[in-house]
């Protein structure tokens, strides 16, 4: 075995874990998606190929930027970087050097075009800002609130007053300004680095224990129960009433001793899968969006602020039809992970076996998709009127998300656990073909409502397919005991 | 007063001897083979348990001990043969068997987002027979909070629990996959304590799988050794200790004494030097073990030793 | 002494568990500390207290009463057979003095007692205990 140099092993390690963990579907995924980027950029008129070519360019540098730093933040193991000599130095070093590189390249290609300067610095800040993100997805996920409540200030005339000095003051002295910004990116570069790659402290163990509570959810939708104790009264109290309709759905069905065997079953698999669990954090959880949304932007029910604005609807749809191709998803990890306790339901008298399970089993699951897609599609669209043309666009791409659910119906015996291709390939499905859609609808100009009904149909035909495998399946509890 | 009457075929597994005829099997398994993918885990492995017996399961880590016992219950499809349980298929049991079908699993965190109370109120619902007076008085016994999330006991706790849920609706099969791995030993022994007393008074068929043997030693009458895929030897313990000896020497030697006295081969094991170890049993516990020799050394086992040469 | 405590088990050993009851009741006997129609620990109280098999217990009991040494009443505990004591010969439960007395000798030796004052202790022991039992 050959020793290599810290920072060669450094690098070797996420070609490994891709090799042994990484699915197989990635690169041919990277492929398709870079495709229709290009594809895209290549239809839009007005766009010229060299800048759709950069665009590819810099789509696939950050891809592999956010692979390589969340590598090296994995391998950041608080007990290896406090313990192996030159650890954390190496892989400091590594980020540096890759930096370095991603930055030289951009300088050249920004170069070509004239803008090297602004290329540099937006490079920098880019490359910055995603790292934090990879490093505390957190702040992906509540750092919008931030240029929303910008967005929302920037009506108002003090701010625009203070934009109007701060620009004539920028104009005025350009030298002080690049010099200024320079020294503030270097700072921040310089303060970054040992924040990302930490050095093994206490405050190291902690984040990292975040982070892997935090895969752990994401990948697996499991949230470590001890945990919500550490999360405080304010944990506590969400819980409590997230979980508030599972607890009475659970203390009806203990109480009554006959009845639906499958049903009542059906909830000994937590709140997690059982629809009163997914009622209660909808119910929970969108109460708290919405109190956000109101407060940040403004939106009260009804559209009654956006009125005509139609810019909304995009971000809506694309929520929507991540929001229903996750439930999928979400049920079947649930399942998944509730399959040790499903072998002891199986024992429990009355239970059905194979077909007498399998086809109750895929209409519930089906119903409980169906009926949380509607729900979904119904909260967005209170906030699109009726009559607007966007609204047809927003029930065709909640469409989309259909066919999904025709794969909830599968051989269960048989299921996989799940992987971040699980939760990551039915959403590149859905944007392909939510890009179809619109594309042949640019193209041909058909009606929206058509592609609504294509992807309905496209959902029942599979449905159809499907059937007779479930019901020709072997019991699907307990999940994924064959492979 | 011992209420238990112990009746030969109650604790012969293999009779050796002439026995009445024994009770229909609570447990058959013939001809099972079960895969993990291509690999065979289970392969043409014959079993039966009378009622009454206390069975436990021996293996190597990863012989497919988890494996055998899901197959019997059905949990797990096996790729040929069959397991009969009350002697009805395993994949079509009726309700009345299936109430009285008690399992404790390897992981005993399950259920972990509910309350011991609600967790044994829900199993409750599903079963005709339910000793709560039982339940009440061991979760008081055994100290388990009944409202603090299953999650947050400590790992014998939550195994503790596993067996009040077990044993609640008072099964006439009990299956139990490593009881006590995480129990000290005085929870361990606790734990067996209560498991026989309340087990053996009804009668009720136990086999468990254990890496531990010295529990195995006080609880169970039966050991079955499993190796290959097949159970090699299955026996009451007590006999297979008093007549299974370990005989060390020359190879030549060794099998002429075994041949001599007509001893049954159970494990082989080639030492250097041209030398053999076996561990051969006598006829019956009747018959004399052999003495040493000048060649070859005759010497009792433990069940350790029988671990280790049974099981490979 | 609560009968119970007497006994013990060794797990990992080549003696099987009810082979090593019967030898202990069978040493307590001729050894003295169960006495002859002194009630035995019931099977499920011995089997709790040692965390055994009650089956393993009750198949030493019904070997020792198989053998004589024990005594089974309709209803009640064992108790150990009140004929065994005379029939167990004089010159056998001299020996199992032997070892006590070997090692009585060895400390007499060692204290350079003479004879003589060694036995007549021993004498006036034997006449105390004679006296104290019933």
């Amino acid at each position: 075995m050959t020793a290599h140099a810290g920072w060669q092993r450094v690098l070797l390690a996420p070609l490994q874990q891709r090799r042994n963990q990484g699915s197989r579907w990635f690169w041919p995924a990277l492929v398709v998606v870079a495709l229709l980027m290009l594809v895209g950029a290549a239809l839009l008129p007005r766009v010229p190929l060299a800048w759709a070519a950069v665009t590819l360019l810099a789509t696939l540098a950050l891809g592999l930027w956010i692979a390589l730093v969340s590598s090296l933040i994995v391998q950041n193991e608080p007990h290896a970087a406090r313990l192996v000599p030159g650890h954390a130095r190496a892989l400091r070093r590594v980020l540096l050097v890759a930096g370095l590189v991603f930055l030289a390249v951009a300088g050249i290609v920004g170069a070509a075009f004239g803008h090297a300067l602004p290329t540099l610095g937006a490079t920098l800040l880019a490359l910055l800002v995603v790292a934090w993100i990879v490093r505390m997805p957190a702040l992906g996920m509540l750092g919008w609130i931030v240029p929303m409540l910008v967005s929302r200030a920037s009506k108002s005339p003090a701010f625009e007053a203070m934009a109007g000095a701060a620009s004539d003051a920028m104009l005025a002295r350009p030298g002080w300004v690049a010099a200024g910004a320079t020294a503030a990116l270097l700072a921040a570069v310089a303060w970054s680095l040992p924040q990302l790659l930490q050095g093994g402290d206490v405050r190291h163990q902690r984040s990292y224990r975040a982070r892997t509570r935090l895969r752990v959810f994401v990948r697996h939708g499991r949230v470590d129960q001890t945990r919500w104790a550490a999360t405080g009264r304010l944990g506590c109290v969400l819980r409590e009433l997230s979980t508030w309709p599972y607890q009475r759905v659970l203390a009806r069905i203990s109480a009554q001793r006959s009845g639906d065997v499958l049903g009542r079953s059906l909830v000994g698999l937590g709140p997690v899968f059982h629809w009163s669990g997914q009622l209660g954090s909808a119910l929970v959880f969108g109460a708290i969006g919405l109190l956000l949304l109101s407060v940040v932007w403004g939106v009260g029910l009804l559209g009654a602020h956006l009125g005509g604005a139609s810019g909304a609807v995009w971000p809506l749809s694309l929520g929507l039809m991540t929001f229903v191709v996750n439930l999928s998803v979400a049920a079947r990890t649930a399942l998944y992970h509730s399959r040790r306790e499903q072998a002891l339901l199986m024992l429990l008298p009355g239970m059905p076996r194979a077909a007498a399970l399998n086809r109750p089993l895929a209409v519930r699951l089906l119903i409980q998709f169906v009926v949380t897609w509607a729900l979904g599609l119904l909260a967005c669209a209170a906030f699109v009127p009726v009559q607007a043309r966007q609204f047809g666009w927003l029930v065709t791409l909640a469409c989309v998300g259909l066919p999904w659910g025709a794969l909830l119906w599968r051989d269960w015996s048989r299921l996989p656990p799940p992987s971040p291709m699980t939760a990551a390939a039915p959403v590149v499905g859905v944007m392909l073909l939510a890009a179809c859609a619109v594309g042949l609808q640019l193209v041909f100009d058909w009606p929206v409502w058509t592609f609504a009904l294509g992807f309905v149909w496209l959902t029942l035909a599979l449905l159809a397919w499907r059937w007779r495998g479930v019901a020709a399946a072997p019991s699907a509890f307990p999940v994924g005991r064959r492979s | 007063m011992n209420t238990v009457t112990t009746t030969p075929s109650s604790s012969a597994g293999v009779a050796l001897h002439a026995t009445p005829p024994d009770p229909a099997p609570s447990v058959t398994a013939s001809g099972l083979c079960v895969g993990h993918g291509t690999q065979t885990v289970i392969d043409g492995l014959d079993w039966a348990l009378l009622p009454g017996q206390v069975v436990g399961l021996l293996g190597r880590n990863g012989a497919g001990k988890t494996t055998l016992l899901e197959s019997l219950l059905g949990l797990r499809e096996p790729t040929a043969g069959t397991v009969r349980l009350f002697d009805q298929p395993v994949a079509t049991l009726d309700d009345a068997l299936r109430a009285r079908i008690g399992y404790v699993p390897q992981q005993s965190d399950l259920f972990e987002w509910l309350t011991p109370a609600q967790m044994l109120g829900y199993f409750k619902s599903f079963y005709p027979r339910w000793n709560e007076a039982k339940v009440e008085g061991l979760l008081s016994k055994w100290d388990i909070a009944r409202d603090k999330r299953i999650a947050e006991l400590s790992g014998g706790q939550q195994q503790r629990l596993a067996i009040v849920r077990a044993l609640a609706h008072e099964p006439d099969l009990l299956v139990l996959d490593e009881p006590v791995a995480s129990l000290d030993p005085a929870g361990r022994r606790d734990f067996l304590r209560e498991l026989v007393d309340q087990v053996l008074n009804r009668g009720t068929t136990v086999v468990f799988s254990t890496h531990i043997l010295s529990d195995l030693e006080r609880v169970a009458f039966n050991v079955a050794f499993l190796s290959a895929g097949r159970i090699a030897v299955q026996a009451p313990l007590d006999e297979l200790l008093e007549t299974t000896r370990r005989l060390i020497g020359p190879a030549a030697e060794v099998q002429a004494l075994v041949q001599a006295q007509r001893m049954r081969v159970i494990g082989r094991a080639a030492l250097d030097a041209g030398r053999l170890q076996v561990l051969a049993r006598v006829a019956d516990a009747t018959t004399p073990a052999p003495q040493r020799t000048a060649a070859v050394n005759v010497e009792p086992v433990t069940l350790e030793d029988l671990f280790m040469g049974l099981t490979q | 002494m609560n009968p119970v405590d007497l006994f013990s088990i060794a797990t990992g050993s080549s003696e099987p568990i009810y082979r090593q009851l019967v030898e202990q009741v069978r040493r307590f006997v001729a050894g003295g500390q169960l006495r002859a129609g002194e009630e035995l620990p019931s099977v499920r109280e011995l089997a709790q207290a040692l965390a055994v098999n009650p089956m393993t217990v009750s198949k030493a009991f019904g070997l020792l009463e198989a053998d004589g040494l024990l005594e089974r009443r309709r209803g009640l505990a064992m108790v150990v057979a009140p004929q065994y004591r005379r029939a167990q010969p004089t010159a056998e439960r001299v020996e199992l003095l032997r070892p006590t007395l070997e090692r009585a000798a060895l400390e007499a030796r060692q204290l350079e007692l003479p004879a003589a004052q060694a036995l007549a202790l021993f004498k006036t022991l034997l006449r105390d205990a004679e006296d104290d039992a019933p």
